[in-house]
């Protein structure tokens, strides 16, 4: 396990400047590259048009780089934010306060590439949950390769979950009080089989809702499932946590 | 004593030189005024990928502005001294046709 820190203010200010660094070089490479080399006389034309295409060349490289990033940064930036939301899940009796600013976060993480599908459950408590596990899922080609022997029912389910992020319930925890003190700065552990079994879960086999009831179950003072399910938020951020 | 020919103009235009060298100058402006990206605080392989990725840029960015720049000044450099060349070639070359005019000098 590692730790890793995501500053979802920092990203959000970086993500102009990655996409003006990105459009400067980009512009400069297609400028200079169509530059005329006429009316220099022969030493100089040669000398001129091999600087040219040079320049061309490392600018287009530079630029090719950068394909994407700065959307990326701003995706990440959401995902930051709602790994804060997320956390704050984890104190369970507070979740209904929090409802409406996960909605939010759906709304608001529908521009940076996260599935449609996550407004759908937005609805529930259980969304923070969902964004990282469809998050993480659409870039696990791997999922497959997984089998998880927790399907049975929504209570093996929830046990399941818990034994998978015990694993790095400590580092998580701490990662989670951390975030909740600073806000914008917010370490996250990061078990990376963790993450990756949350994913391969919600994507194959549409657990969300029964996280969902079992955040519901844990406010009734279920308290085997309560630990479940807190454990079960640890593994979204986990699951967030490994996609930076 | 007889002027000898002049042989041809020296080839080239220095204003398209100059105007050449002022359009790189124009390209490496805004290349060399870019704003500084801090992802300090993010930490992890990817993170430090993605920096590599924008360091790689900016600095591209600040090697290439410096290059278009120095081609800017050679090409200026070279502007000049063409047109010397050819003020000079003109200068013989009228020397040479008044001559063949049998005019005085500097009439052409």
């Amino acid at each position: 396990m590692s730790v890793i820190s995501i500053d979802a203010n920092q990203l959000k200010t970086a993500a102009p400047r990655v996409a003006d660094l990105y459009t400067t070089l980009l512009g400069a490479a297609r400028g200079v590259g169509a530059l005329n080399t006429a009316g220099l006389p022969g030493p100089i034309a040669g000398r001129a048009q091999a600087a040219i295409s040079a320049a061309a060349g490392k600018l287009n490289r530079a630029a090719a780089g950068l394909v994407g990033t700065s959307a990326d940064l701003l995706r990440r930036a959401g995902l930051a934010e709602a790994a804060d939301q997320i956390s704050k899940l984890s104190t369970i009796t507070n979740a209904p306060g929090l409802t409406a600013g996960l909605i939010q976060r759906a709304h608001e993480l529908g521009g940076y590439g996260v599935p449609d599908n996550v407004g759908r459950i937005a609805g529930s408590a259980g969304y923070g949950l969902s964004v990282a596990g469809l998050a993480l899922g659409v870039g696990v080609p791997t999922a497959h390769d997984l089998a998880n022997p927790y399907l049975d029912d929504d209570r093996r389910v929830a046990n399941g979950l818990a034994r998978i992020t015990t694993t790095g319930g400590m580092m998580v925890a701490g990662g989670i009080i951390i975030g909740a003190m600073s806000g914008a700065l917010l370490p996250i552990a990061v078990a990376a089989g963790v993450g990756l079994a949350f994913g391969v879960l919600d994507q194959k086999l549409h657990i969300t809702d029964t996280l969902a009831d079992g955040i519901d179950w844990a406010t009734d003072q279920t308290s085997a499932a309560a630990d479940a399910v807190t454990d079960g938020v640890s593994g979204a951020v986990d699951a967030i946590g490994g996609l930076f | 004593m007889p002027v000898p020919a002049p042989g041809p103009k020296p080839p080239g235009d220095p204003a398209a030189m100059r105007a050449l060298a002022q359009t790189l100058r124009g390209f490496a402006a805004p290349l060399g005024g870019l704003s500084t990206v801090d992802l300090s605080n993010w930490e992890s392989p990817r993170g430090r990928a993605v920096k590599a990725d924008i360091q790689q840029g900016a600095d591209t960015a600040g090697q290439v502005a410096g290059d278009l720049r120095s081609l800017a000044a050679d090409l200026v450099r070279e502007a000049d001294r063409l047109e010397d060349d050819q003020l000079d070639w003109s200068r013989r070359y009228s020397a040479y046709v008044n001559q063949s005019n049998h005019m005085p000098g500097g009439k052409i």
